[in-house]
């Protein structure tokens, strides 16, 4: 079978699915829920504001933070190449960048960006 | 066979989906029902075809029961246990028997309404919205706001300041009174932001008649054998156990507790002992209850058993009864006052009670207007715990996640059967 053939089995198995799947409906579904029922169970009391709200993305600063760790691992891929020629001047760099990194990893800590809720 | 009858073989040969509406004097016997095989109960009427009214409820219930009715996915049926005529709402039998009863009752009229010999039960509430959702625009869309328009006549969330003091949105809602994650007949309005409480306040309610007087409320009058008062506080304790692990998602555990709750007997501890083990061994301490619901240093907890002997408190008026003394009764107490304590303070007395059952012999104990009982100290004349637990609550809840909040008031041990706030709207 060739490209085409594939292609039109492909079509007709997906045309029968969804005649199946529209025959289903038609033999089962029986009507529109009713206002009660589209209504979310809260324990029997009807909602009196809507439920589409905003959230605030709190673990944005966790976000931001693995980013720039996840940064980090990219410099040390160049750094091992550096290593191997530099040496112990290279380590030491490399360590003073991390500590940096670590400064700010302890303010956020202090200031609870890794508090949630 | 056509495909609906073939589904609705399919349907019959499953467990029966039910959704309870506990009223007074009902709870025990709520879970003994959750053991018959058959019958499955279920923590949204949006899944179930029978929806259960056991126990008693006042009519100011025929609003909220209505709006569980018809929450029901079709074809849906009610039945009533135990509840006096007439019903708050139109039922299609009423059982007065025991549970092996309300069962087979249960799943003949669920194969009956599938086979077609009964008719389901058409909705009570009228099938209008409130306001219809209309725009500016000529297609009812557009408008100000995020969605334009107000959705259904329900307007959108609220903006109040957050901890961080930035203006977020606050989203006012009302739980309950037959939310399963919450004691029946309490009902919250809580103001979310996000998934925080940032306010609480306990709806009117008066929805639950009180049932029969209980072995604990007649020890208030009577000399009661100390036996059945033990077991009887063994088998509250197990059964609240079985609640929260069944809320905390351990639905293996909580059948368990269950099947405990229906089989101990005066001085026999093993069963309960491994439950313990068994929940000490699971994620459920670590994740659900450590540190949650720790109760305010300020609020006076004198007389509210279990909640305040977690907080390390030896306070039971059975010290003060002879005859438990002689037994070399001795309060048992945890520290901490978190959910968890309070689940360990409640498993320990559940082992506690069946040891004294196990040696009370025909003593007996009370009588003399003051009563130990489960949720703690009952005064002839005096309003129960439940009155002063119910109090605290928009105390303990502001500022707790949501997932918490549930635990918190299901660590509490609160019926509603005595409890009456406000009244409730028309």
């Amino acid at each position: 079978m060739g490209g085409i053939g594939a292609a039109l089995v492909v079509f007709l198995a997906a045309l029968v699915a969804i005649g199946v799947a529209q025959w289903v409906w038609a033999v089962t579904g029986e009507r529109d829920l009713t206002v009660p029922e589209r209504v979310p169970f809260a324990g029997g009391v009807e909602p009196e504001f809507h439920a589409w709200n905003r959230f605030h993305i709190r673990y944005y600063a966790m976000a931001l933070l693995f980013l720039a760790f996840d940064m980090e691992m990219v410099f040390m891929y160049p750094w091992a190449v550096v290593f191997v020629k530099e040496g112990l001047l290279a380590l030491i760099e490399m360590l003073m960048f991390i500590l940096i990194l670590i400064v700010g990893m302890v303010y956020a800590w202090r200031e609870k960006s890794f508090e949630w809720a | 066979m056509g495909l609906r009858a073939r589904l609705a073989h399919l349907a019959k040969t499953g467990d029966v989906p039910v959704f309870v509406v506990v009223g007074g004097g009902y709870r025990s016997a709520v879970h003994r029902l959750r053991l018959v095989e058959g019958i499955s109960i279920v923590a949204s009427p949006r899944h179930a075809s029978v929806l259960l009214i056991a126990g008693a409820l006042t009519n100011d219930a025929t609003g909220t029961v209505s709006h569980v009715h018809d929450q029901m996915a079709g074809p849906r049926v009610t039945v009533a246990w135990g509840h006096p005529e007439p019903s708050v709402i139109p039922v299609q039998t009423t059982v007065n028997g025991d549970v092996t009863e309300v069962a087979t009752t249960i799943r003949r009229l669920f194969h009956d309404v599938l086979s077609g010999a009964v008719a389901p039960e058409q909705p009570l509430l009228p099938d209008v919205d409130a306001v219809e959702w209309r725009g500016v625009g000529p297609y009812g869309h557009g408008g100000a706001g995020m969605t334009g328009g107000t959705p259904y006549g329900r307007p959108l969330a609220l903006r109040a300041p957050a901890r961080d003091n930035l203006e977020l949105d606050q989203l006012p809602v009302t739980v309950g009174p037959w939310f399963t994650g919450f004691p029946p007949g309490l009902a919250l309005r809580i103001s979310l932001q996000g998934d925080v409480a940032q306010a609480v306040e306990v709806a009117p309610t008066n929805l639950i008649q009180a049932g029969p007087a209980g072995l604990f409320t007649r020890a208030l009058s009577e000399p009661t054998p100390i036996r059945d008062l033990e077991m009887a506080r063994a088998r509250h304790h197990i059964e609240w156990m079985a609640d929260t692990l069944e809320i905390a998602g351990v639905d293996r555990l909580a059948v368990r507790a269950d099947r405990i709750a229906g089989m101990i007997s005066p001085g026999e501890v093993d069963p309960v002992e491994r439950l313990v083990k068994a929940v000490r061994r699971s994620l459920l301490r670590l994740m659900t209850l450590r540190n949650v619901g720790v109760l305010p240093g300020e609020i006076d907890l004198a007389g509210l058993g279990p909640v305040v002997r977690a907080t390390g408190v030896a306070d039971d008026r059975r010290r003060e009864e002879q005859a438990y003394r002689d037994l070399g009764f001795e309060p048992v107490t945890h520290s901490g006052g978190d959910a968890w304590a309070r689940f360990s303070q409640r498993a320990a007395e559940a082992v506690q009670a069946l040891d004294l059952a196990g040696r009370a012999g025909d003593t007996r104990a009370f009588g003399n207007g003051e009563v130990e009982a489960p949720d703690g100290l009952h005064r002839m004349g005096e309003p129960d715990p439940a009155n002063r637990l119910v109090s605290i609550l928009e105390t303990v809840l502001i500022g707790s996640e949501w997932g918490d909040l549930v635990t918190t008031i299901q660590s509490l041990d609160i019926d509603m059967e005595t409890v009456s706030v406000g009244t409730p709207a028309p």
